[in-house]
């Protein structure tokens, strides 16, 4: 594949250098290798991880307890999600970096403090591998009441149900890795 | 339950603030199933902001093992808790890590981060893992535990 077939240019023709989105992780710029990029990931991470510990996230009995619509149903971590998204919306429609819309004007969009570009997914079709994927992970949610972020927090706090949860998702993660690879390679051609 | 709620609400909060970090500071998305695999998978060119990510994580995970012992499950385990085998915990995390490869995303990287940018296939991944998940809790769970 051509290395920059996935680097899409928005509408805007004037773009400056930096107002494009991609979604490669093959060329690191020295920006993003520098110690404050890299402070910038390692607070995101911790703040996230405080996030979902305080909010009940990382406590799997509360999860299928939400997840189980019977006389103990316990919706209080519908409002994590209320919680979130206005703070994620302000901070996407500040970059400009969600999708272009018809009817809003072309966003035109910002440079982020320590890298050269926004990486933002491309693909937009909703197809089968996008739904056989949320099904199956919605399976396993249910499951183990763990989802990949809780997991691994409740693993480093020392919950056994959690490392096992988070070795076990790693082994997912690289089946994974082949089936896709034996998928291609039986389909494709 | 209304202190669980405010909690929640809280915590919700400061994970979309955490995921406004990662947008405006190195312009990602925090999706943590795809920082993980990007791990895995050796992507050499963003190597680095995914391991100091994950070593936020793991860092505020162990801080507050220390600090707030009762958010995670040991401490506060009720009558009410649903039993899960070893066995079932080890499928759960099989089916999560490969589903969430494979659709591209988790409750992070769809649910928080793709919908508050408006993301269509980002919306069709949290109906369908939120109904999904729904079913299998509802129907599946009693059925194992019978």
């Amino acid at each position: 594949m051509n290395e920059n077939s996935d680097i899409i240019r928005t509408k805007t023709t004037t773009a400056p250098t930096g107002s494009f989105i991609s979604d490669d992780h093959q060329n690191e710029t020295e920006i993003e290798k520098s110690p404050y990029a890299f402070g910038s990931a390692l607070l995101s991470g911790f703040v996230f991880a405080v996030g979902l510990a305080i909010s009940g996230m990382t406590l799997p009995e509360k999860v299928i307890h939400f997840l189980q619509w019977d006389s103990q149903w316990d919706p209080s971590l519908l409002f994590v999600m209320l919680g979130a998204l206005p703070v994620g919306a302000l901070g996407h429609w500040y970059m400009r970096s969600y999708y272009p819309h018809r009817f809003l004007p072309t966003p035109q969009n910002k440079k982020p403090l320590f890298d050269s570009h926004l990486h933002m997914p491309l693909g937009k079709d909703i197809d089968a591998k996008l739904i056989i994927g949320a099904v199956i992970f919605g399976i396993g949610w249910a499951l183990g009441g763990y989802c990949p972020g809780p997991g691994i927090v409740s693993a480093t706090a020392g919950q056994k149900s959690a490392i096992i949860f988070t070795i076990s998702m790693t082994i997912g993660m690289i089946l994974h890795h082949f089936f896709r690879q034996w998928f291609d390679h039986r389909f494709k051609n | 339950m209304a202190t669980n709620i405010l909690q929640s609400f809280l915590g919700g909060g400061l994970i979309g603030l955490a995921s406004v970090i990662l947008l405006v500071g190195n312009g990602r998305i925090a999706g943590i199933s795809g920082i993980y695999n990007g791990i895995l998978q050796y992507y050499k060119g963003s190597l680095g902001w995914r391991i100091y990510f994950i070593l936020g994580l793991g860092l505020g995970g162990y801080l507050f093992s220390i600090i707030m012992p009762e958010a995670f499950e040991s401490i506060s385990v009720t009558a009410s808790t649903p039993l899960r085998s070893p066995l079932q915990i080890a499928l759960a995390g099989i089916l999560v890590g490969f589903g969430t490869v494979m659709g591209t995303g988790c409750t992070s990287g769809h649910g928080i981060c793709g919908n508050s940018r408006g993301a269509p296939r980002s919306l069709a991944s949290t109906a369908i893992f939120m109904i999904v998940g729904i079913i299998t809790a509802t129907f599946l769970i009693p059925l194992i535990n019978r």
